[in-house]
């Protein structure tokens, strides 16, 4: 395959007939095609790593290669990625959850050759089902594989995924000479090194990491008030639209609604997020991600969901709330701004609660080593296990379970195996590498304390990003706060704004939605089955705060530390039910609240002084008659259920009408479940549950 | 374990790694002229995944084989790799007959063209020693579970090695009365080896290196070779051979 043949494709791909190859660009397409050789490039954003592996495939495929697979993490990348084949006249088809009616039609037309790029997330192409329903019936056709973001693949990267780890372990198993091509724009040297020595033989070609229209500054704001105040005057002094980091689900959503508050077009974005209108997820964020695309919403406040691969050229701000938890995770966040334009912004803000998180995440990401024992054991007792069974076993969350059992299932040879529904244990010895899980551990940590030096250093940010990835230039960006020596957006918030985020913090309540399944054989006492039946079942109730948060969950921790909730909670919940509940369809007649025997006036206290601020009679009907371990360390369903059996009691003789049922913080929600339906056993109104803090994360 | 590129070789040209996969593998005769050119030529078969793939096919004696069809099933690298994942991943080995471990007496009994590539779990030089196949086709024996226990048990205790045919009723009997006296059983099929595997009958065996199972079938895959082979290969690795009619 000769040179001008590539890039007589690559001008058909531009649609420009001066266009000529960056440097790299021929080098990396003739190690494909001609030397059918492995490759990893590491170039910058905009460099044309997507028009390496159309030319190359359009090279392959009039040589009578079969069509190219590319994995890739982001839906609105694939859709991108089909807009760009689509001018090289390749044809390309992304296969994922919003096209899987077509499926069958997809394998057919792949299967007779009308396809010449094939796009699927590393997700479906770790998933059994998708892989035994589609993949088994096309990978016989496939020619070059492609790992977009091929940095997700060392665990030593900012953003490993467990998914990319059974890709690795496909790449491992490739026969020579079949030919593959690995791009990333943030990579540093360790996780190149790692890359290799995962893959073997894969060459390397590495360019400059520079970002010339980027403004970059750090702000170290601990309060969360003064925080969301500076971020609302930011937004509205923008130009253009723009990205909001968030480090939760639960920051994006406030975030967001603080920014609508302020007459700014935001919306939330993270897995997970609905909107009403799309019933699943995934179309909501592709809705989500087309809205700022077309900057038809000024700022999307999102998690890392919104990460990799997301290309919009005029993007033209990027604001960290909370720091990330790398420099290499925030360079390639704060790159998805000015792209294609001038000048754009990237703050980094520091808060108080970021440091809590982080130590948070990282204590979760791996399981301990008994735990992992006493699971393998369980296996090997008997002939495969649902996840359903396995909560009966272990009192452990269904997603804690899911992950712990996904982490295990990648390790390669793997001491666990799902088929259908259950998971099995295999013939394979199996040990944690403690040693691997401690070294990963510390480098997060190493990774977060960069982080930390980001935000206070005086040298250029620009220089300093690029350094943490390995791309030693000297020359400062001059652009950013430290090489001008002053602020790069005059941003200074008035205390009336700070006041005014600081009552929104303490007004962002929740709602809070009760159990209606019960876990089976987990209430022998109390004879529920499965479903809780509707008639006694609770109303929509409300969580005033999340437990310690910058709202009023500190005054509640404080509170349940002493062992006296303040008048000030007292008052705050009482404008909450006034103010902006609407218990219009069944305004409560009297309060009760979930008793204890561990601190037996806390709450009572509490619901009684509420009751007399509402002109409430407060009845305390609720009477705990077994002493049970505590509901906070119960985990999946059947240990919160099955823990709450029997162990309250409830009076025959209810006062009338809708009662407000008080508890102080809530978690699973089991108790104020198991309590609603006793009410409404034995004759209750409507039951309006309440609590002071939601202890869950988020 | 990785897989050699010579067996990766045989596995493109002559398996389906899956139900659904409607690859035109070669047929026996064409693989037999094949292996025919492969030596002709001198050529080493971990050679036929190079990057000259094309041009050592070109150069070979091209007789009674499709020349065009082995560069076709020598691309399915993507295929093989997404299929051998799953294998390895869960700690099934591969060899082939072109591989060092492979064992021997098979490839005596069956040449280069009729021996299988072996899926197994354990141990695999269990595969090396002098082992006794035991044949259980009466209707009343293998009805039996203790008798067949019994029978393991008695083989174990005399030292010998024991293969059974795990497709066949009460072979995990045997088998189990084979590692309750702490010998040393080869369960040998044509079935899904992982389900096997990561049964409650097999898999104490596996882990205490005691028992190995193998199987002709590539674990998600299509049934290779069938009923006949399984006893062809127990037949080679066994040489004294146990009847109950």
């Amino acid at each position: 395959m000769d040179r001008d043949k590539a890039l007589e494709c690559l001008r058909e791909a531009l649609g420009d007939q001066a266009a000529n190859f960056r440097d790299g660009q021929w080098e990396a397409i003739e190690h494909i095609v001609n030397r059918r050789g492995k490759l990893l490039v590491v170039q910058r954003t905009g460099w044309g790593k997507s028009a390496v592996y159309f030319v190359a495939t359009r090279l392959l495929r009039d040589a009578g290669a079969g069509p190219t697979i590319i994995v890739s993490p982001l839906l609105a990348l694939m859709r991108n990625q089909i807009a760009a084949a689509q001018r090289l006249s390749l044809h390309a088809i992304s296969i994922d959850s919003a096209n899987r009616e077509q499926w069958d039609d997809i394998i057919i037309r792949i299967r007779e050759g009308q396809y010449d790029v094939i796009l699927i997330s590393p997700e479906r192409l770790a998933n059994d089902q998708f892989r035994e329903e589609v993949l088994n019936a096309i990978a016989s056709t496939l020619g070059l594989l492609v790992i977009d973001e091929a940095h997700c693949i060392s665990d030593w990267g900012h953003d490993f995924r467990p998914d990319y780890r059974r890709l690795v372990n496909v790449l491992k198993m490739l026969p020579q000479n079949t030919p593959v091509l690995g791009t990333t724009a943030t990579a540093n040297n360790r996780v190149v090194d790692d890359v290799q020595n995962q893959l073997g033989e894969i060459e390397v070609h590495r360019g400059r990491l520079i970002r010339e229209s980027l403004a970059l500054e750090t702000l170290e704001i601990p309060d969360q008030a003064t925080r969301l105040a500076w971020l609302a005057s930011f937004v509205e002094s923008q130009q253009g639209t723009g990205i909001v980091y968030t480090l939760t689900k639960r920051s994006a959503d406030q975030v967001s609604s603080w920014l609508c508050d302020n007459g700014i077009d935001a919306k939330p974005y993270y897995s997970g997020v609905s909107l009403s209108g799309f019933p699943e997820s995934n179309s909501c964020r592709e809705h989500l991600e087309t809205l700022l695309m077309n900057n038809q919403v000024k700022v999307l406040v999102a998690t890392i969901a919104l990460g990799m691969g997301y290309d919009k050229p005029d993007l033209s701000f990027v604001v960290h709330y909370q720091s990330p938890a790398s420099i290499v995770g925030y360079y390639q966040q704060v790159g998805r701004a000015g792209r294609g334009i001038e000048n754009a912004v990237g703050v980094l803000l520091r808060g108080n609660e970021d440091a809590q998180i982080h130590e948070y995440f990282r204590r979760e990401a791996f399981p301990n080593v008994e735990l992992v024992e006493r699971l393998l054991q369980q296996l090997s007792r008997g002939d495969g296990y649902s996840i359903r069974d396995l909560e009966g076993f272990f009192n452990l969350s269904y997603i804690r379970l899911v992950q712990l059992l996904k982490f295990l299932s990648v390790e390669s040879p793997s001491p666990v195996v799902k088929r259908g529904s259950k998971w099995f244990r295999t013939p394979v010895p199996f040990e944690l590498d403690q040693e691997r899980i401690e070294l990963l551990t510390h480098q997060r940590e190493d990774e977060w304390n960069e982080v930390c030096k980001y935000v206070a250093t005086d040298q250029c940010l620009m220089t300093y990003l690029r350094n943490a990835l390995d791309d030693q230039s000297i020359a400062d960006c001059g652009r950013c706060s430290n090489c001008l020596g002053h602020p790069i957006v005059n941003v200074s918030p008035d205390e009336q704004a700070v006041k005014a985020a600081m009552l929104f913090l303490k007004r962002s309540e929740m709602p809070l939605e009760l159990k209606k399944q019960a876990a089976p054989n987990s209430f022998v006492t109390y004879d529920i089955s499965y479903n809780i039946p509707k008639s006694l079942r609770a109303k929509e109730g409300r969580v005033l705060s999340g437990w310690a948060d910058a709202g009023w969950g500190r005054k509640v921790k404080d509170g349940f530390d002493g062992g006296h909730y303040c008048d000030e909670l007292v008052e705050a919940v009482a404008e909450m039910i006034e103010k902006r509940w609407d218990l219009s369809a069944a305004p409560p007649q009297w309060i009760t609240c979930i008793p204890s025997l561990r601190a037996p006036t806390l709450v009572p206290d509490f619901a009684k002084r509420l009751g007399d601020r509402l002109g409430l009679v407060f009845s305390p009907v609720i009477r705990k008659i077994l002493d049970n371990a505590p509901q906070r360390e119960q985990i999946n369903r059947f240990h919160c259920c099955h823990n709450l059996d029997g162990v309250f009691a409830v009076d025959t003789d209810l006062p009338s009408g809708p009662v407000l049922l008080v508890d102080d913080t809530v978690n699973s929600a089991w108790t104020l479940t198991v309590a609603s339906y006793l009410l409404r056993l034995n004759g209750s109104g409507e039951v309006l549950p309440l609590a002071l803090a939601a202890t869950g994360g988020g | 374990m990785k897989i050699s590129p010579s067996t990766q070789s045989v596995l493109m040209l002559r398996y389906p790694f899956s139900a659904q996969d409607t690859a035109a593998i070669l047929p026996d005769d064409q693989w037999a002229a094949f292996l025919g050119a492969v030596n002709v030529s001198g050529l080493g078969f971990e050679r036929l995944l190079s990057n000259d793939t094309g041009l050592l096919i070109d150069a070979m004696p091209q007789q009674g084989f499709d020349a065009a069809q082995v560069q076709v099933l020598l691309r399915r690298g993507v295929a093989l790799a997404i299929a051998s994942e799953q294998w390895i991943g869960v700690g099934v080995w591969v060899v082939g007959p072109h591989d060092d471990l492979y064992p021997k007496s098979v490839i005596d009994r069956l040449g280069f063209e009729g021996a299988p590539v072996l899926f197994g779990y354990g141990k695999i030089d269990l595969l090396d020693g002098t082992a006794t196949s035991v044949h259980l086709g009466d209707k009343e024996l293998t009805r039996s579970e203790q008798l067949c226990e019994h029978i393991g048990a008695l083989l174990a205790v005399h030292g010998q090695t024991v293969i059974v045919n795990v497709d066949r009723t009460q072979a995990a009997s045997v088998l189990n009365g084979v590692l309750n006296r702490e010998g040393c059983g080869v369960g040998m099929g044509s079935g899904d080896l992982i389900e096997k595997g990561s049964s409650h009958d097999y898999r104490d065996g596996v882990m205490n290196n005691s028992l190995t199972l193998l199987s002709l079938t590539p674990p998600n895959g299509r049934c290779f070779g069938g009923v006949e082979l399984v006893d062809e290969v127990i037949a080679a690795l066994s040489e004294n051979h146990l009847h109950f009619i």
